[in-house]
């Protein structure tokens, strides 16, 4: 959607006649932010499902990471702060300080032996 | 050469041990730590490596596997405790993550997935002679499969069938049984005039040996409930199809399916098993081990079903 059809919305909305203005501009800004953050609300609460309780990714943190992924996290410097922090702070496991992606958890006899 | 050759010293070994070979392999799919938030899933992807948002529920199907593994006598396995409460807890962990109509989500949050649901109940139900049963979840999920029907895909018709029919006699609910066999209806009028249960519009013969495969199922401990007449001609397609070595061409098949579900052959025309063990004898077919995480435990389930046939 561009801004000339948000403008071209908000005429027919409000019955006034805006035309192109650097207030306008922010007016569309802001608008937006709101709808994003009404988006945001509706994910969430898609994603505060009881089911993800307890899991490190829970549903908070998913949709910031999904939402950086797409955006800031497209960009190069994004992408690099996003491997650099919020990438371990998501999935890292605060039980034994273990780094992403160990290669451990898997089945040996002493398991079922003892 | 993998193990299960060169342990094999009968019929009934050769499918045993190819069945065996991947149990600490599936075991490691599972989050077995009592305290995980997780503990129960198979999906490793998801409580392990968090490369996936939510847990698909189609790796939960291998409640069944450990079922096999708590009841296969002289394994190392055999009526373990841990192998038994692993058992329930990836039963639990399929109660906990369904959705509120009983269906389950196997490839994006909040999906209504006809076909995971389908084969997971069976697999649930089928577990629950070991660990017990949850009514609840059993009755949400009998009524998501009775409201809904899986199209033109006659596998999926068949494990709801399957589930159906397992979860009634369970509840003893005559109302889920009796919509088991409708699906079966469905299931005979779709079949195609050369004998094929059609997948997507045409032949796909991995998918149809795993349809008869869950006939077979139903058959075993339902007797009667399958018309051998369709199954014979079902069977019988098979016979034209594979060769001295159980294998098929696979290109020009719907699905392109590469794999063979030996139950269901073995349990209506014994002689077409023959073939496919030679096939495997020589390493010339697919076993559960050459399969990815994905298809690993469904097919060595079926392995189990066809040792455990042959030792009865």
């Amino acid at each position: 959607m561009t801004i000339s059809t948000l403008l071209d919305i908000s005429n027919i909305t409000s019955g006034r006649n805006y035309v192109w203005t650097a207030d306008c501009f922010f007016a569309q800004c802001f608008i937006g932010l709101v709808l994003l953050f009404l988006a945001f609300l509706v994910m969430q609460n898609i994603y505060c499902d009881k089911r993800w309780k307890g899991t490190r990714i829970t549903p908070y943190r998913l949709i910031f990471f999904r939402f950086y992924n797409i955006t800031i996290g497209s960009f190069r410097l994004g992408e690099f702060l996003l491997r650099k922090s919020l990438l371990l702070a998501l999935v890292n496991n605060k039980k034994s300080d273990s780094p992403y992606c160990q290669s451990s958890d898997f089945f040996t006899y002493d398991q079922i032996d003892d | 050469m993998g193990s299960c050759e060169i342990e094999s010293t009968n019929k009934v070994a050769i499918w045993r041990n190819c069945a065996l070979d991947v149990a600490e392999r599936i075991l490691g799919l599972l989050d077995r730590e009592a305290q995980s938030p997780t503990y129960g899933c198979f999906d490793r992807l998801f409580w392990k490596y968090f490369l996936t948002d939510f847990p698909s529920a189609w790796c939960q199907g291998s409640v069944e596997y450990l079922m096999w593994l708590y009841l296969f006598p002289g394994s190392r396995f055999y009526q373990n405790e841990k192998i038994g409460k692993w058992c329930e807890a990836g039963c639990d962990f399929i109660c906990n993550w369904l959705n509120a109509d009983g269906s389950v989500m196997e490839a994006y949050p909040f999906e209504r997935s006809f076909c995971a649901t389908s084969f997971l109940a069976g697999h649930y139900a089928k577990a629950a002679s070991v660990i017990g049963l949850n009514k609840e979840c059993f009755l949400k999920m009998a009524t998501y499969l009775g409201g809904n029907f899986g199209g033109g895909v006659s596998n999926q018709i068949a494990a709801a069938a399957l589930a159906q029919i397992r979860i009634g006699e369970i509840l003893g609910e005559a109302d889920i049984s009796r919509d088991g066999i409708l699906k079966l209806e469905a299931l005979y009028s779709m079949q195609d005039v050369e004998g094929f249960f059609p997948e997507y519009g045409g032949l796909d013969v991995g998918y149809n040996s795993i349809t008869i495969s869950l006939m077979a199922r139903i058959e075993q401990e339902f007797p009667g409930c399958i018309d051998p007449v369709r199954i014979e001609k079902a069977v019988g397609l098979f016979g034209r199809i594979l060769d001295g070595q159980g294998r098929y061409s696979y290109a020009k098949t719907t699905r392109k399916t590469q794999f063979i579900y030996p139950f269901g052959l073995a349990f209506f025309k014994p002689s077409l098993l023959k073939q496919i063990q030679k096939g495997l004898e020589a390493n010339l077919i697919i076993r559960p081990s050459w399969l990815d995480d994905r298809y690993v435990a469904e097919l060595a389930i079926d392995y189990c079903y066809t040792a455990n046939l042959l030792v009865d």
